[in-house]
């Protein structure tokens, strides 16, 4: 990432996220109520084949440089997605992005959702159950 | 907004793509060539069609394997691209600087436990772990003699396809060999030498023909021998070329010496060879298989079997059998025992334990043959055939019967593909088809004959390119093939497939290995299971407990360089025992060991073997 405190004039330059393997489709959104912001991905770091990627969330609560300190992942699925699982798309295309969107709950707190591919629910086919696309929808408090 | 438009356009295209193959009446890309013409309602086998459906040669002619062609200075390469109507680009290969750094064996091999590891296995080859060595291995293939190693361990063979040799490495040979020997080593899958088998000389037309790939290995124990056959192709002949090895020669360090053989060593290492049924009029010969009869005695006693396939333009894919004496001295020609089907593939060949007794049918031989069903999806159809033979003794060809069918499979694995991966499977981006192995034992019922092969739980999706549950079938017959009893080796929920057959001839027990995704919630991880039938009362017998070989599953998308496109189109076991008992062998493709790139790891596949005592 790189943050910049002048609208670009200059930019200073860091990391969300450099653990092994892949980290990829980052999305970042603020939450206007407290300024934390949210940024979300794909992340395979837990799969020694470098090829299901869990979702995971980093915020940057305000602070006093900037860029501020990234925070540690929560991880929003246990599961991975595997974007080799779909019998039409069959691993060539999981989409470009996931979603993410965090704004003040009306009875206190903050919630982020985020929308992103998984293949954990099997379609039926002929009978036979295989994994495919779907979207997926998290919601994390704070 | 501009890559969002990008987007949006790339969908509507992919979805327009999802829809024609939904819709699809006529298959457009059938990897066999399995053209049909319609008359009258009824199919009639197009005669012209040319080249695998399964198989290193197979993938290579598909579009992603043409990519490598281009990429490969390999003679090989530049053959089948002539072939295809294209040149060669001559582009040398970036995937070999001109300084080869070789590191050792990496420390996860030689760490492996006792038995060979129970998660995936040992990594049966000494390939570096950086590029540009790190390329895969599949198509494995393995067989052994019990105790006859250094030390009293058994002298274990392995073969695959090996990349390295389509990019400078391992002798530009595209078959690798690999050798564990060393009985006092505490893991018994170590290989103590790898190589790539040498190239031979077309005696017709005197081209030199580099090792292609798709090897297949039999041992002879009778005769403490070892025998390996590839496919070889250039641009005048092509062949299959049959190496024979003893066992005291595997064992000598100064005829294989221990490490990774330079072209001049393997050919050292691997002196006897010779051409079976070379053709030199623009047919392939392809994907192989191989028995050795056991006698001492008798017409044909010790002879050597190869059966293959001939893909010939216009005449279309047939299947042959050639007998080759023990020494190979002399092959006999390969007499066609495909009659008229003409898309023919997986020949399987044989040898019933009576032959002893009975000499007429004892060399028998399965295979496939492919058509399409009727409209508007014409179906994929594939015939599973069965072939008896009576040896004559090379020089001479057997004496074949006619193919019978066994069962018309109408829920194969099609190597048509589907989706826009191109998989042959709902969760995978490789393509194979149904694929019979067969193999005989003795019990109270006589000779049995056991057939497997991968079918469709259901029927296939996308048109019929795609099987949304594969699993693996079986077929047994009493009476050499008279008469057909069908089962399932398993047919649990997720993907089996790959399966291989052989016979404990000391045990009669039959072990089939294959791949399984059962337990894997995305469908899409295989670990390695061996089936046993037990000898019993009935035909087929039960199925015994299947075993988990590897408790990791192998990721079919874990290569950087084949990616999900190709694993290969098999697994190999072999099974030998004696009164203190018995051990069978299982050699496959995993990528549990990554290979470096630019410092990062990644997984890549590999060659891996497995034992289980029993």
């Amino acid at each position: 990432m790189a943050a910049s405190n002048n609208n670009g004039q200059t930019w200073t330059v860091a990391d969300v996220d450099i653990g092994t393997p892949d980290q990829f489709q980052p999305w970042i959104g603020t939450d206007t109520a407290t300024n934390i912001v949210n940024i979300v991905y794909y992340s395979s770091e837990s799969d020694p084949l470098q090829h299901r990627s869990k979702v995971l969330l980093r915020q940057i609560l305000p602070g006093n440089s900037t860029p501020d300190p990234v925070g540690t992942a929560q991880t929003i699925t246990t599961v991975g997605l595997d974007p080799a699982a779909d019998p039409f798309l069959q691993g060539i295309y999981i989409g470009d992005y996931i979603g993410v969107s965090a704004r003040a709950a009306s009875g206190g707190g903050s919630r982020a959702y985020i929308h992103y591919t998984h293949s954990a629910v099997s379609g039926n086919y002929n009978g036979a159950r295989d994994p495919e696309q779907n979207n997926h929808l998290s919601r994390f408090d704070y | 907004m501009k890559l969002k438009m990008l987007d949006l356009v790339l969908i509507l295209i992919m979805s327009l793509l999802i829809l024609h193959a939904l819709q699809v009446t006529q298959p457009e890309a059938m990897a066999a060539g399995a053209g049909s013409t319609m008359t009258g309602g009824g199919v009639q086998q197009n005669s012209a069609a040319f080249g695998p459906d399964t198989g290193i040669t197979a993938f290579l002619l598909s579009p992603q394997g043409r990519q490598i062609l281009r990429a490969s200075n390999h003679p090989i390469a530049k053959a089948l691209l002539q072939r295809l109507g294209e040149e060669s680009q001559a582009v040398a290969p970036e995937l070999r600087p001109a300084s080869q750094a070789s590191p050792g064996i990496d420390s996860q091999l030689s760490a492996a436990a006792v038995g060979c590891g129970t998660v995936t296995g040992t990594r049966f080859n000494r390939e570096p772990r950086t590029p540009p060595d790190a390329l895969p291995q599949n198509s494995t293939t393995v067989d052994f003699l019990l105790g006859s190693g250094l030390q009293g361990g058994d002298l274990v063979v392995g073969a695959a396809n090996d990349f390295r040799g389509s990019f400078g490495g391992l002798g530009d040979s595209g078959t690798g060999y690999y050798v564990h020997r060393n009985g006092a080593d505490t893991n018994p899958c170590t290989p103590q030498f790898e190589g790539g088998l040498p190239t031979i000389t077309d005696s017709a037309t005197g081209e030199v023909l580099r090792a292609g790939g798709d090897p297949v290995i039999e041992a002879d124990p009778t005769r403490n021998a070892m025998y390996i056959a590839d496919i070889r192709m250039g641009s005048q002949a092509s062949t299959i070329a049959l190496f024979r090895n003893t066992a005291s020669n595997l064992d000598s360090t100064a005829a294989c010496p221990d490490g990774t053989h330079t072209a001049s060593q393997a050919r050292t290492c691997w002196p006897t060879s010779v051409e079976v049924n070379p053709k030199q009029d623009g047919s392939l010969l392809l994907v192989p298989h191989m028995a050795v009869d056991p006698r001492t005695n008798g017409t044909g006693a010790g002879d050597v079997y190869i059966s293959g396939l001939i893909a010939t333009p216009l005449s279309g894919n047939q299947i042959f059998l050639a007998a080759c004496k023990n020494d190979l001295s002399v092959c006999s020609i390969g007499t066609i025992v495909s009659g008229a089907d003409f898309n023919t593939n997986s020949s399987h060949v044989r040898i019933r334990p009576d032959i002893a007794t009975k000499l007429n049918g004892s060399v028998t031989i399965t295979y496939t043959n492919a058509s399409e069903g009727p409209p508007p999806d014409f179906l994929p159809i594939y015939d599973i055939m069965y072939v008896t033979c009576t040896p004559a003794g090379a020089p001479n060809a057997p004496t074949c019967s006619s193919a019978t069918l066994i069962k018309s499979e109408t829920q194969p694995i099609s190597p048509r593909g589907g989706g826009l991966g191109n998989g042959s499977l709902a969760t995978t981006g490789f393509t194979f088809a149904t694929s019979p192995k067969h193999d005989h034992r003795q019990d109270q019922n006589g000779v049995e004959t056991y057939v497997v092969w991968d079918r469709c739980k259901v029927g296939l999706i996308a048109g019929g390119g795609i099987c949304p549950d594969a699993d693996v079938a079986l077929a047994a017959s009493n009476n050499n093939g008279q008469t057909w009893k069908f089962g399932s080796v398993d047919t649990k929920a997720g993907d089996q497939y790959f399966p291989w057959i052989v016979t404990d001839v000391f045990t009669n027990i039959i072990n089939v290995a294959y791949y399984s995704t059962t337990g894997d919630s995305m469908n899409h991880r295989a670990k390695v299971v061996l089936a046993q039938i037990p000898p019993g009362p009935a035909t087929p017998d039960p199925v015994s407990t299947v075993q988990t070989l590897t408790t990791t599953g192998m990721e079919p998308s874990g290569d950087f360089f084949l990616r999900d496109t190709f694993i290969g189109n098999r697994i190999g076991v072999s099974a030998r025992g004696t009164s203190i008992g018995s051990r069978a062998y299982v050699h496959y493709m995993h990528n549990a060991v990554n290979g470096r790139y630019n410092g990062a790891a990644a997984p890549e596949q590999n060659n891996h073997l497995s034992q289980f005592s029993y």
